[in-house]
């Protein structure tokens, strides 16, 4: 009868009393002492995988490239760089437009600029893709980049106005509603990603066959190579009234 | 509108278990006279227990440090070092709970090259209990996560995805019940709506159910049903937008029977965690520590045994339990 009673008795609660909280900040270089061997011991043979391919130099930043809005340094680096990469392969888009989470660290810093900087940077493995679309399909792209307060754009200049795109520039034009356009992008966006529903109508693709990263790879290393370093360019393509 | 029929439903509830404990007390005193001891004596037995979570949250591969070139950011975070807190942190206050809600994967070439293999094997190395799945969980689809399940010796919950249709049916439950300092902490998962977010052909099969609806169930079932003394939710919705989008924020204030929201997705570093009154008039805590394993949240919680008005003689047998031990 009693063993019974405490069963019964197993299933009074607790509540919560008070609670107190704190954050800690986690930082290697401040307490070098106080790191976990058997996490290191965990991590040193994948690092020595990575390591010999990931530090390898491709290209220098002769300044810091950022993330910024309406247009920023970085976003336009990633833009213009692409619609080269796009013209070596023979293609020759009018414009580019990637989505700004796309682009994964808010700074590339001035100094070298390694394979592993380039795989944060764009670090899904989405595609390299070109779509055909009409005028009204790419004003509705540059309306979602307006919504958005700027998106990374190259080939074309516009203005943000109560979130719509307006006084939008295409190859020294007004942009003509009723014309076609070749618009370089990521295979995310072309399905229809972050709310990009008018490409998933795009009336022709065409994919490149490489991983935007692979491509931003090449191309930097081939205009490395050439002895370009990337600047800090911010033109006024986009603007906000 | 729908808050009426549920607090009805509750009342006839609370009716319900008052006449238990009526029946219980009536029990519990005729056991007691036959030991011949005093109620009061046993009452003032009672003691206040204690339990710290820790947590984080996008993770996104960081591995390592951040390279010394980010003025920012450089040397902070790291594996090893969050490691070596945890496990101090650990041998100080005994049995903890670790928890991360989400978006391990994603953002350094260690998921690009190995698929999430040494975030799962770091992480059942620091010991952890519970983790949730973000929206880049799935970035190499469900095949992918699902091989790296091997390597996670923790378990993962999501109570708002629906996975009969998919091969994680099973390996991802909706919650799960944990026993920590003699307290039974009832932890379950919810994620963010994946279509438009993450490629359809890399989350297939998963449907999507409202958190709201999923978590006033869940958390209704952990506090009564499984009789939990704290429920947490590992949310990886997002702390909380402009539109009116579900978010913790939402969540913390349309449900009832939760007691923390540990949440993920907007990498907000929240200096501490945010108070919310939920739909019973009870305090909600939501927290969340930016991205990067760059800190990890401490909560050092204290709880006293369960009062409230219908409640308070049910404290006593708290004792019998103890005797027990």
């Amino acid at each position: 009868m009693f063993l019974g009673l405490i069963t019964l008795s197993c299933q009074t609660q607790y509540q919560v009393k008070n609670h107190n909280s704190q954050s800690i900040a986690i930082a290697a270089t401040d307490t070098p002492q106080v790191l976990d061997q058997a996490v290191i011991k965990l991590i040193t043979p994948f690092k020595e995988q990575l390591d010999g391919q990931m530090n390898a130099r491709i290209m220098v930043a002769s300044a810091d490239l950022v993330k910024e809005n309406p247009e920023g340094s970085l976003g336009n680096m990633v833009c213009d760089v692409m619609m080269r990469f796009a013209k070596l392969q023979g293609k020759v888009p009018d414009v580019c437009v990637f989505n700004a989470g796309g682009l994964r660290i808010p700074t590339v810093y001035k100094g070298d600029i390694t394979i592993r900087t380039i795989f944060e940077l764009l670090p899904f493995d989405n595609q390299l893709v070109m779509v055909k679309v009409n005028g009204a399909q790419l004003k509705d792209l540059l309306d979602l980049v307006a919504a958005n307060g700027g998106w990374p754009v190259a080939g074309l200049q516009m203005k943000i106005a109560q979130k719509q795109a307006v006084n939008v520039i295409v190859n020294q034009n007004i942009l003509d509603e009723k014309a076609q356009y070749w618009v370089l992008t990521s295979d995310y966006l072309a399905d229809g990603g972050d709310n990009a529903a008018m490409l998933k109508t795009a009336s022709e693709r065409y994919t490149f066959n490489y991983l935007l990263r692979d491509a931003l790879i090449m191309q930097l290393k081939s205009m490395f190579y050439d002895g370009e370093t990337l600047q800090a360019l911010k033109d006024g393509r986009i603007t906000k009234e | 509108m729908m808050e009426k029929p549920y607090k009805r439903l509750k009342m006839e509830e609370l009716q319900k278990s008052d006449r238990k404990k009526f029946i219980k007390q009536t029990l519990y005193l005729v056991g007691f006279g036959a030991l011949a001891n005093s109620p009061v004596k046993v009452l003032a037995r009672a003691e206040p227990k204690k339990l710290s979570i820790l947590h984080t949250n996008d993770w996104h591969s960081r591995i390592e440090p951040f390279p010394l070139l980010d003025k920012k950011l450089g040397g902070k975070g790291g594996a090893a070092a969050r490691a070596a807190f945890i496990k101090n942190f650990r041998k100080e206050k005994g049995e903890i709970l670790l928890l991360d809600a989400g978006d391990i994967f994603q953002g350094t070439p260690y998921f690009n090259f190995f698929g999430g293999e040494l975030e799962y094997k770091l992480m059942s190395e620091m010991g952890y209990d519970c983790v949730t799945l973000g929206n880049h969980d799935f970035d190499a689809g469900i095949d992918g996560l699902l091989k790296q399940m091997p390597h996670a010796r923790f378990d993962m919950v999501n109570a708002n995805y629906d996975f009969s249709k998919t091969a994680l049916q099973g390996k991802v439950k909706p919650f799960q019940v944990y026993k920590k300092q003699g307290l039974k902490i009832g932890v379950f998962g919810l994620g963010i709506a994946l279509a438009g977010l993450v490629p359809e052909k890399l989350f297939g099969n998963i449907i999507y159910h409202d958190p709201i609806v999923v978590a006033n169930k869940i958390a209704e079932d952990l506090k009564f049903k499984h009789r939990c003394d704290l429920v947490v939710c590992l949310s990886h919705l997002g702390y909380k937008y402009a539109n009116n989008k579900v978010s913790d924020e939402v969540l913390a204030t349309k449900t009832a029977h939760i007691d923390l929201i540990i949440g993920g997705h907007t990498h907000t570093f929240l200096p501490e965690p945010v108070s919310y009154t939920n739909v019973i008039n009870k305090k909600v805590c939501v927290n969340q520590v930016g991205w990067a394993g760059l800190q990890v949240g401490c909560i050092n919680y204290t709880f006293e045994p369960f009062v409230n008005t219908a409640n308070e003689p049910s404290s006593a047998l708290i004792e019998l339990t103890n005797l027990d031990n």
